[in-house]
């Protein structure tokens, strides 16, 4: 009985590891590099106008300390949100980076706030809009279409060529 | 002094760029020149993208652009044998755009088996005007995307020591065109067989 247990605990680890790969995650500095190359392609987006801020949850707090210092070296302002405050502190903001566990499609929707994010398996559910990840040792542009729409915003077709299209 | 030569090369780059994409912006120079425009850009096998460019003359008048016409076949091939057709983008350290390099004028010999591109140059506003340019983001975005993740993070690591370069060459470029020292003067020549 002990060594199935052994296997299956094993085999479930495997699993669950190469799960979670397709989260691998994108550096902060990398990902912000490319998320403002990406806010160029944003046509609700002007020039001058952007404000980004990275909303979290208590098991989330180190990435976004990292986030944060990699929009602000880059020249972006950028702001931390608990998911809790969410409703309430998003004021003038245009971008939320959403980092996982944090529930904000509504929220995003109703005000017309792009939502970005490390984590692919966000995008893929439609929790995030766009979003990075890695592929074949590449960084790769990951859209939600339906739900950049309902948010409100447009990507180029420059930029859309380039990415993986969820519909 | 080399990352002021890059800078220097990028400003010039970004400038030509918006003097084909946008037109509308004052150059410096006076009379016609020839500039290159990216027109296209197809992915490569060797991951770099590469632009199709176009030529035209450029018509100034007083600083002011004023319109472009096409240039005869016969003349292009007589002002541009070596120019092909497609030229690798490059973007920060060794990856410096030359596509948008202004051609080198007739009068200026050019010595046999070398071709020359003629840095012009840039302005702060066009600079500025030329970094939201969809042509040049596109073809920045492309490069990174085709990177493996460890040349993407050094490239971002290299870009943020260009951007501080070019920032400076852009403050002494324009501290140096406030002074009249360049006026219808090429800034640097480059041999454009050494940069593909």
């Amino acid at each position: 009985m002990r060594p199935k247990c052994f296997i299956a605990v094993v085999f479930f680890s495997c699993f669950t590891l190469s799960a979670f790969a397709g989260d691998a995650a994108i550096p902060p500095d990398l990902q912000v590099s490319i998320f403002k190359k990406v806010f160029g392609f944003d046509k609700a987006i002007q020039p001058g106008s952007l404000k980004v801020a990275v909303a979290f949850t208590d098991s989330s707090a180190a990435l976004k300390d990292q986030l944060i210092k990699a929009f602000q070296d880059s020249g972006i302002a950028a702001s931390a949100v608990k998911e809790e405050q969410l409703s309430t502190s998003l004021n003038g903001v245009n971008v939320l980076y959403v980092t996982p566990g944090v529930q904000s499609k509504q929220i995003c929707q109703k005000n017309g706030i792009l939502s970005i994010t490390g984590t692919p398996s966000l995008v893929e559910s439609g929790e995030a809009s766009v979003g990075l990840s890695v592929l074949d040792n590449k960084p790769k542009i990951i859209v939600h279409l339906k739900q950049l729409k309902a948010e409100g915003h447009e990507l180029s077709a420059n930029l859309l060529q380039l990415a993986k299209l969820i519909q | 002094m080399r990352s002021f030569v890059w800078g220097v090369l990028a400003c010039a780059a970004i400038f030509a760029a918006t003097a084909t994409a946008q037109m509308d912006f004052q150059f410096h120079a006076k009379g016609e020149i020839v500039a290159f425009a990216a027109k296209d850009f197809i992915p490569q096998d060797n991951g770099l993208p590469t632009a199709s460019v176009r030529l035209a003359k450029v018509l100034i008048h007083n600083g002011t652009y004023e319109g472009e016409t096409s240039i005869p076949l016969s003349e292009l091939n007589r002002r541009t044998p070596l120019l092909k057709m497609h030229f690798k983008l490059y973007r920060g350290p060794k990856r410096l755009g030359i596509f948008t390099y202004e051609a080198v004028p007739e009068e200026k010999k050019i010595k046999k088996g070398e071709d020359y591109l003629r840095a012009i140059p840039v302005d702060k506003d066009a600079a500025i005007k030329a970094l939201t340019a969809n042509t040049t983001e596109q073809a920045d975005i492309l490069n990174l995307l085709n990177m493996t993740m460890d040349e993407a993070t050094a490239a971002v690591k290299n870009e943020s020591k260009l951007n501080e370069a070019l920032a400076k060459a852009e403050a002494d470029e324009i501290a140096l065109l406030q002074k009249g020292k360049l006026d219808n003067k090429p800034l640097i020549f480059l041999p454009v067989s050494a940069e593909k």
